[in-house]
């Protein structure tokens, strides 16, 4: 228990820290929102009025903490462009974003480690060999050319699916499953080769492990090793790296949404970019490095209950 | 019950075929006590692997045939191979904090051998494995059970390979240095637990050891190996009184012996190279930020003085503060009290593992060179000169020079690690178990150069060491520490006659000392 | 493995070494002007004039793959320059010292680590061309140099992390405390002594991030905030394809196949010499 306090506890300090470094770039760096908001027609005496309504003139730790706690309410802010709270522009794209990365984990695990467990146990076979060649290439391929080709397959070729028809949940949950499938393949082909490679070498190099040897001397059979000995261990390198893929798909899906055609998380952070809409870049860059930290702290508690030895170094 | 005729082993492996393992005879009865005994590269832990069926047969070729119980364990199908293994065939290795799957439970690695090979229930087997522990010994069985490998201490980690080996009462069990990994104290106690064994369940042992003196203490017969081949074997009695083969001899003379008398010398008169007074060391660890803040005494109070010319030797078991000692000497540790009284740059240092102790990327010329670049002041030549110079004393060839320590066996780098810390001429040595690493007969030149050194140079030595033989042959006085105090300090001849602290006497007893003079004290 | 040959460091060396030819002639000779536009031309197919066909505008497309590759290798080797070297000083400083320095520093690095490196390339480049770092916009130009600047930055916390637990390993090292009671100094231990040392872990990771640097460049190019023109750009090449995935489809696979060469061919060379 000690332990799962202490890791909230740098969870937290890292979110804090984290909002803490954003809030400096982006109200630091960029100069001044008053005359960003104004633009054209900025005039001293605006500008000034400008700044008191929208606190600019109190001190920057203040700021911080007043942007902080309403953050932490739920009050994100108004977006300069469009003048709408930044909370409501987010609303109806965090499930498109949260669908697409649940669904590419599903696919990874899914896929990664059958095929993991299977080369390694069959290590130097013909089927590994040609599976080894296989995730080499698709290691290669950005998830937007796995994108542009899964279209080009399977919506111009086959017509499985209209590309850009992107059917909103609000219409049919169905349809904006079978729709989201494509997008999420895309992101997780080039992270399947690269766990099914790192679960392979991890099986084979604890294959070689003196416990092995161990459990061979009992009588176990390759079979009984492989899943009774050597899977637990290999899979703790696995979980953490799955950990590590989350940050990585988070990446993949604001591209991927551009080549689908998606209104999600990804699409409006480019136009707010573009737009230099820094209370919704602000927004979205906080939300989803959370989300991050988040999910990364969850696997390292998995971690911990699933590996005894970190366990007891928490509590001792 | 085992019989082994004529077993070659080859490895297929590389291009080249290569054989560890030539002619390997070796017959066995029930309840026999037969030790194997060579230096790395014999092929003794091969022979014992192909016994216990555990060397892949894909990379391997063997000839020959193992018999055991009247079956042929080179032809059997593996299933018939992996009914004996756990059952009547047992193994235990030398390294236990390896040797148990690290995310399991002690209680379950104990009983998969019951899993795989009976037919018990849960609670039939779980009484089973507690009579194993209780067997092993291991104090407070049923808490070991539940608990996990990294909780345990290295000793308590074999005893429970032990365990694991005999919960199924094997007919024989193979033990391939199980005790080289541990303190001398905990090696005496399993030699006595494996006695136990084969006294009480009449468990027959195959005991694989580079250790003389345990083969000695524990087995009736021995057969010696080198490079693959049998060299000698017998009685235990006939091998060690009266050898017959050349490397036989030179074996068991290379175990440093306790028998010649040795003459006490007065170094008092010579000046103090290095004195340490009141010496503390603690570390203070602190879990979290809220954590309570603990603090480990590593050393309480050590006192001594090195003379000119002399070797001092300290003993200890790990964990009882010698290297940290070490590092408060030559340094690397800044954070004790108490005083260190030494000439500036006139300590240098031998490590333990001469593999880790040089630089992998760069050649040896380069590694000794180093010394003089930083003193400053030599010109290229010079520095070379110098160092060709060092390994003409080290007893290396010059070519070595420009070889990297990967391509240097054990003995050669060490003796570059030696040559290395007398480049910048100083005038006191720290050893941290400069030859424990090291095979017998390597272990005895090493020995022998530290010697020839010294004299030479005029060293003085502090050499540490678990070894209480290599100790008395090689220093002048001795200190023996535990738990961060010296408990003892003498001459060589006065701790093994008439050592006054019990656990000095445990110590001697461990190394099969037998100890001539009666203790002061009981 | 019984395998006596290093297929994968023959494979990685020829492509590898086929896409640097391609690059390299870039830079004397090419077939084509990479701008000028032939209304002609429009969508041509594959031609010996035009191996790859040309685009909508009519630009011959191996021209613009050419040109391209020689932008993504350059923005690559800068990202990497840049990530690289600051993360071996830092992770050296931080790794072999330690106390609390790396501690702050580590956490700054964790922080840093929980944004993808393609956002964290974002935000720079968001930042950058205005306010206060608009002196630095100012001194890059903008395009390729911004990108270089984004990613370099992006990549910094990865390399520290890798080069600090290396630094942490080896300073516990026997022969790093020799060096120290030799008297050698603390950078010399650190750059003479242990950093050699390091080089089977670095190689690899710098490889790697090579690989992210391609793929990177070519995402961010994708979504337009990366190169900008008139510097062609393979991943801009393939988003003005995707418009005509429809009725020009080889328009969109050529970029792309460039780019999956270019990186199979780099992590098969880092394999073959992790094999070696």
């Amino acid at each position: 228990m000690k332990y799962v306090g202490k890791k909230i506890i740098t969870m937290c300090l890292t979110l804090i820290l984290v909002s803490f470094l954003v809030f400096l770039c982006f109200t630091v760096i960029p100069g001044d929102p008053a005359l960003a908001k104004l633009g054209t027609e900025a005039t001293p005496e605006r500008v000034e009025a400008l700044r008191k309504e929208m606190g600019l003139d109190r001190p920057f730790m203040v700021r911080y903490g007043d942007w902080l706690y309403s953050f932490v309410k739920g009050d994100m802010g108004e977006s300069y462009s469009y003048g709408l709270p930044v909370k409501e522009m987010l609303a109806d794209k965090v499930p498109i974003t949260v669908t697409m990365s649940v669904m590419s984990i599903l696919i990874i695990v899914a896929v990664s480690i059958p095929l993991g467990l299977y080369t390694a146990k069959h290590e130097g076979s013909v089927t590994d060999r040609v599976i080894y060649a296989l995730n080499q290439v698709v290691m290669a391929v950005p998830a937007f050319f796995a994108g542009i080709l899964i279209t080009l397959l399977f919506g111009i070729v086959l017509k499985l699916f209209t590309p850009g028809g992107y059917i909103s949940y609000n219409q049919s949950v169905a349809g904006f499953l079978g729709y989201m499938i494509f997008p999420s393949i895309a992101i997780a082909l080039p992270k399947i080769s690269m766990t099914v490679k790192l679960l392979r070498s991890g099986l084979i190099g604890e294959k070689k492990l003196d416990y092995t040897r161990t459990a061979y001397s009992r009588g176990n059979n390759t079979k009984g090793v492989l899943y009774k000995h050597v899977l637990k261990n290999a899979m703790l390198p696995i979980i953490t790296f799955l950990g590590m893929t989350f940050t990585d798909i988070i990446a993949g899906s604001i591209i991927v949404e551009q080549v689908f055609g998606i209104p999600g998380m990804g699409r409006i952070l480019l136009t707010s970019i573009s737009n230099r809409d820094y209370p919704v870049v602000m927004a979205i860059i906080v939300c989803l490095a959370a989300a991050v930290i988040i999910i990364n702290g969850l696997v390292d508690l998995v971690y911990q209950w699933i590996d005894p030895r970190i366990r007891l170094e928490g509590e001792s | 019950m085992l019989e082994v005729k004529n077993l070659n082993i080859e490895f297929h492996d590389h291009s080249l075929p290569e054989t560890v393992v030539y002619r390997f005879n070796l017959s066995m009865e029930e309840g026999d006590i037969v030790g194997v005994v060579g230096e790395s590269g014999s092929g003794k832990t091969m022979s014992a692997l192909a016994i216990c069926g555990l060397l892949s047969r894909r990379d391997m070729k063997k000839e020959g045939e193992i018999l055991f119980g009247g079956k042929e364990l080179l032809t059997c199908s593996r299933h018939e191979m992996r009914e004996l293994q756990g059952d009547d065939i047992a193994i235990i290795f030398q390294e236990p904090m390896t040797s148990l799957n690290p995310v399991k439970t002690i209680g379950w690695q104990v009983e998969e051998a019951l899993r795989i090979h009976t037919e018990m229930t849960k609670e039939e087997r779980y009484e089973r494995a507690i009579w194993a522990l209780t067997e092993a010994e291991l104090p407070n069985p049923e808490k070991v059970y539940h608990q996990y490998p990294h909780e345990l201490s290295g000793g308590m980690r074999q005893r429970v390979m032990i365990a694991a080996a005999i919960v199924c009462r094997p007919r024989l069990l193979i033990a391939d240095e199980p005790t080289t990994a541990l303190d001398v104290t905990i090696q005496a106690e399993i030699i006595d637990l494996l006695l136990k064994l084969n006294r009480e369940h009449k468990t027959a042992i195959l005991f694989i050891s580079h250790d003389l003196s345990l083969v000695r203490k524990l087995c009736r017969r021995v057969v010696v190996m080198q490079n693959g081949y049998i060299v000698e074997q017998g009685a235990v009695k006939q091998i060690f009184e009266n050898p017959q083969q050349e490397y036989t001899k030179r074996l068991i003379a290379s175990i440093p012996s306790c028998e010649e008398g040795k003459e006490d010398k007065d170094f008092s008169t010579e000046e103090v190279v290095l004195s340490a007074a009141d010496i503390h060391v603690s570390y203070h660890s602190s879990h979290g930020v809220f954590g309570k803040k603990q603090e480990q005494k590593v050393l309480k109070g050590v006192s001594f003085a090195l003379h000119k010319g002399e070797v001092l030797g300290l003993v200890g078991e790990s964990g009882c503060g010698k290297s940290t000692l070490a590092k408060v000497i030559v340094g690397l540790n800044q954070k004790y009290e108490g005083q260190i009284g030494c000439a500036k740059g006139s300590v240098q240092m031998v490590f333990q593992d001469p593999y880790s102790s040089l630089n992998p990327r760069k050649t040896v010329g380069w590694i000794m060179e180093e010394p003089l670049k930083i003193k400053g002041g030599y010109a290229k030549e010079e520095r070379r000169k110098k160092v060709l110079e060092m390994l003409q004393k080290v007893e290396l060839e010059p070519e070595i020079a420009d070889r990297y320590p990967r391509q240097l066996s054990g003995g050669q780098r060490q003796r570059v690690g030696i040559g290395l810390a007398l480049m910048s001429e100083p005038k006191v040595l720290v050893a941290d178990e400069p030859v424990s690493a090291l095979d017998v007969t390597v272990q005895a030149q090493i020995l022998k150069l530290l010697q020839k050194l010294k004299e030479e140079m005029g060293l003085a030595i502090l050499f540490i060491s678990h070894d209480l033989r290599v100790v008395y042959q090689l220093c002048d006085n001795i200190i023996i520490m535990k738990d961060g105090e010296i408990v003892e300090r003498g001459t060589p001849q006065k701790i093994y006659t008439a050592h006054k602290h019990p656990y000095t006497g445990q110590l001697l007893k461990a190394a099969g000392i037998e100890t001539v003079g009666t203790a002061a004290q009981a | 493995m019984k395998r006596k040959k290093n297929f994968n460091l023959i494979i990685g060396t020829v492509l590898t070494g086929l896409m640097l030819l391609l690059i390299v002639t870039g830079l004397f000779f090419l077939p084509y002007d990479p701008e000028t536009m032939d209304i002609e031309l429009k969508f041509a197919g594959m031609s010996p004039a035009h191996p790859f066909g040309c685009d909508n505008y009519g630009r011959d497309v191996f021209t613009r793959v050419m040109v391209g590759a020689r932008t993504t290798l350059l923005v690559a080797l800068g990202t990497v320059g840049i990530g690289a070297g600051a993360g071996i000083l830092i992770g050296a400083f931080t790794g072999y010292f330690g106390g609390w320095v790396d501690e702050v520093v580590m956490r700054i690095i964790d922080a840093l680590f929980a944004f993808p490196s393609i956002l964290l390339a974002l935000v720079v480049i968001s930042l950058l061309g205005n306010g206060k770092l608009g002196v630095i916009s100012l001194l890059l130009g903008s395009g390729k140099y911004q990108v270089i600047l984004a990613l370099g930055i992006a990549f910094i916390p990865s390399f520290a992390r890798v080069v600090r637990s290396e630094y942490l390993k080896q300073r516990e090292m026997d022969y790093v405390k020799n060096a120290r009671i030799m008297g050698c100094g603390h950078l010399r231990i650190m750059f003479v002594h242990i950093l050699p040392n390091i080089m089977p872990v670095l190689i690899p990771t710098v490889m790697i991030g090579f690989n992210n640097a391609v793929l990177s460049e070519a995402g961010m190019s994708y979504l337009g905030i990366g190169v900008q023109p008139p510097d062609a750009s393979l991943g801009r090449m393939l988003s003005e394809a995707q418009t005509y995935l429809f009725s020009q489809p080889s328009y969109a696979l050529f970029p792309g196949l460039t780019i999956v060469l270019l990186v199979l061919g780099f992590s098969l060379l880092a394999d073959g010499l992790e094999e070696r």
